[in-house]
């Protein structure tokens, strides 16, 4: 086999500090890289949905198997539910949810959060690279706005790349406002690093822990409001529909008395995040448990538009090696310090700071012409070279990166001395429910913020985006959530949109033995308990 | 996950009083998932950030009970594994730390308000024993009482709130939202950084507008 790579011990042997490293001259299209390598650009990697309001719409074909499986909610068991009611039920506890719950608390709704782990537990904790905000006087909101929509491919909604990057610096001083702290430079300016596929240097952040940071005070912020409640371990497991179709609330499993109940809401804020826990393609992910589409399945069997499903973001640097750490994220901020990227024969063979799915590609690329680095299991990675950017930039690691160091120690590597061995890990779900300005759904009374609503990042998202989507967002939909109108009289909750869901699907001839939404991925061993 | 685990030698391990043969190379949570044992409440990001997957661990032939984070952990023959309820947020001392940040008191003042039996500290060392990250829980505790409040929360950088330092104060002080509490009022008081105030202006007067 001509395409083997070279083997982990002989490319550990070989490799060597080199300044500066030799890059071949690349000649080639960003576009044709994609088409031939990326995992979104192959021929099996989309089906058409043939149920349900994108009907016709491509969308991966393990994602299509989920929104069109079958749900194990039935009439029985909201009759024998537990009945609560709220103002504003926020379904999810990550940044955004957090935001939302903040926010609609502030004017005045009572708020109740539902979270499938404890309060806080998400992939936003995990966030290293930073976020974006342009504050610099080099650098302008225009610039932030063409580099969201140019890197995503141009699929992205204007209007809401828009308004996002000129709430930017606003959501920086409400997060501050709220106890969070950045890095700041000695004359008391925020620090900036520039993320893969941007002009300027953008990126805020608090070492490679912004995203503990930031739900470290999110939480407590939620925590110590009066007028929010949390349900731990109570997953959202179907949204509800009243007499007008409208969204007014959900049924939440409790896992911890495998109890039922209908939360009875004005509004219902869905900030469920991404499905990376589905590993699309067989891929390593670099998301938390939890991530596993639920908020997907519940919104389209409601009747909301969903967009971009056939589009995930495969981050460029997932840890190779240990097999036991595979798909372990490193952050975007060390090839925005200056690591190169290095293939077994020594070379660079990509600009590190291209667009994420550009270099992901190329590494694929790498791989499968026989230039990458071979594990025992098979699988290939390439070179994140840490001793080189060491050597030009001593103390760099400590000082910046202490969630990367901690991970190396965890890895058995000394990464001021050996290069880390690396692979494209499944990060982020480009798309998903279709929302306007204020985060209103094509469903009244279902907003949606964070990563579960698409439309912002278009085909790839750049570093630091996520974030500030997530605060920005998330605000909105809080207000928004907040100042809704329900119809008056609405008084009864029903499965009547499940009952049309599932009519559809038997009609279409799709025999589904799947059940959704997963909730958890199958090897963490979850059965619903019996009522 | 995916590891097939054909000839590898199994490893026995106690997790809550109940012996397991799991695979050896693995960390507590992947060894756990491996041999079919449910966990999901317990297990969140998997890269010791979320705090949910704290274990007391007691490796063979070791006197000492060790705070550890079961996703940061590797399975070794012998050791014995406990996962603890979460309940300190259900706590009493938790319920009455309620506050809003503010600038009308001073920051040191409005701590002992909020977190009055910090002052009780008998310096017993049980936090810090209990971090699983390696903080100076009692130092950011010293530092508090001696109102050092911005000291106190750096030395936190790393804190993921897992509670073990609540767990072990036997004067029910809840030390890691001591030092949420100090970090937070820190980043509150400072002035706004010269670069973002000045972006926030120039969007006030309305020069940065969008064109497409």
């Amino acid at each position: 086999m001509a395409n083997d790579g070279t083997p982990l011990d002989k490319a550990r042997q070989a490799y060597r500090i080199e300044l500066p490293r030799p890059q071949r001259p690349s000649v080639e299209d960003p576009q044709a890289l994609l088409h031939a390598y990326h995992p979104d650009y192959a021929s099996d990697s989309r089906v058409t949905l043939k149920v349900g309001v994108n009907r016709n719409d491509p969308c991966h074909p393990q994602l299509a198997a989920l929104l069109q499986s079958d749900s194990s909610s039935n009439d029985q068991l909201l009759a024998n539910a537990n009945h609560i009611e709220t103002d504003v039920l926020v379904i999810g506890s990550g940044g955004a949810g957090c935001a939302a719950a903040l926010i609609a608390a502030e004017n005045s709704a009572e708020v109740l959060i539902a979270t499938k782990t404890r309060l806080g537990d998400s992939n936003t904790v995990m966030a290293e690279g930073g976020i974006q905000a342009s504050i610099n006087p080099n650098d302008t909101p225009q610039a932030h706005f063409e580099e969201t929509l140019q890197a995503g491919h141009h699929a992205g909604n204007k209007r809401l790349v828009e308004q996002m990057v000129l709430d930017g610096p606003d959501v920086i001083r409400w997060l501050i406002q709220q106890g969070m702290q950045f890095d700041v430079d000695q004359q008391g300016n925020l620090c900036t690093r520039r993320a893969g596929g941007t002009s300027a240097d953008r990126v805020l952040y608090y070492r490679d822990y912004t995203g503990l940071e930031m739900m470290r005070v999110l939480r407590e912020a939620v925590r110590n409001h009066p007028h929010i409640n949390t349900a731990d371990n109570s997953p959202a497991v179907e949204l509800l529909s009243n007499e007008a179709g409208h969204c007014g609330g959900a049924l939440l499993y409790s896992i911890d008395r495998q109890q039922y109940t209908v939360v009875k809401a004005k509004s219902v804020v869905l900030a469920s995040g991404g499905l990376g826990r589905m590993h699309l393609n067989g891929f390593p992910t670099s998301n938390h448990v939890g991530a596993t589409g639920d908020g997907l399945v519940l919104a389209y069997r409601l009747g909301a538009k969903l967009q971009t499903l056939d589009s995930f973001q495969y981050h460029p640097t997932g840890l190779a090696w240990p097999q036991t750490l595979a798909g372990t994220l490193i952050t975007e901020g060390i090839r925005s310090a200056g690591a190169q990227l290095v293939n077994s024969r020594g070379e660079r063979f990509i600009d590190e700071l291209a667009p994420r799915d550009v270099v992901s590609a190329a590494i694929i690329r790498e791989c499968s012409e026989g230039r990458g680095i071979r594990l025992a299991s098979g699988r290939q990675g390439v070179w994140l070279d840490t001793p080189a950017l060491e050597q030009q930039q001593p103390g760099m690691l400590a000082q910046r990166f202490p969630k990367f160091l901690n991970l190396c120690d965890k890895a058995g590597i000394n990464p001021h001395h050996a290069p880390l061995l690396i692979c494209p890990t499944l990060h982020y779900q480009n798309g998903g429910v279709v929302i306007n300005e204020h985060c209103e759904t094509t469903i009244p009374g279902l907003y949606c913020a964070g990563e579960v609503s698409g439309g912002i990042h278009g085909k790839n998202r750049i570093m630091g985006n996520a974030l500030l989507e997530i605060i920005s967002f998330g605000r909105r939909a809080g207000a928004a959530a907040a100042a809704s109108h329900p119809l008056p009289h609405s008084r009864e909750l029903t499965l009547a949109h499940l009952k049309r869901f599932r009519r559809e699907i038997a009609n279409s001839g799709l025999a589904s033995d799947q059940s959704g939404p997963l909730l958890f991925p199958h090897y963490a061993n979850f059965t619903r308990g019996a009522m | 996950m995916t590891n097939t685990a054909t000839s590898e030698q199994c490893t026995n391990i106690t997790v809550n009083g109940t012996g397991l043969a799991v695979s050896p190379g693995h960390s507590l949570i992947q060894a756990l998932w491996k041999t079919g044992h449910p966990l999901f409440k317990r297990a969140s990001c998997l890269e010791g950030v979320c705090g949910s997957c704290r274990v007391m661990v007691r490796y063979a032939d070791e006197p000492e009970v060790k705070m550890a984070l079961a996703c940061q952990t590797k399975v070794e023959s012998g050791m014995q594994v406990v996962f603890p309820q979460h309940l300190e947020r259900q706590s009493a001392a938790l319920q009455t730390h309620r506050y809003q940040l503010q600038s009308s008191i001073p920051a040191d003042q409005h701590l002992h308000e909020v977190f009055p039996e910090t002052a009780h500290c008998r310096h017993c060392h049980g936090c810090t024993v209990a971090c699983p990250k390696g903080i100076d829980v009692e130092k950011g505790i010293t530092l508090a009482n001696d109102n050092e409040l911005t000291a106190a929360g750096d030395l936190f950088v790393n804190c993921v709130m897992c509670d073990l330092c609540v767990t072990s104060c036997p004067e029910d002080i809840a030390p890691n939202y001591v030092a949420l509490f100090a970090r937070r009022t820190t980043a509150f008081n400072k002035p706004l950084p010269g670069n973002l105030a000045a972006r926030l202006q120039a969007l006030q007067r309305g020069e940065l507008k969008i064109e497409y």
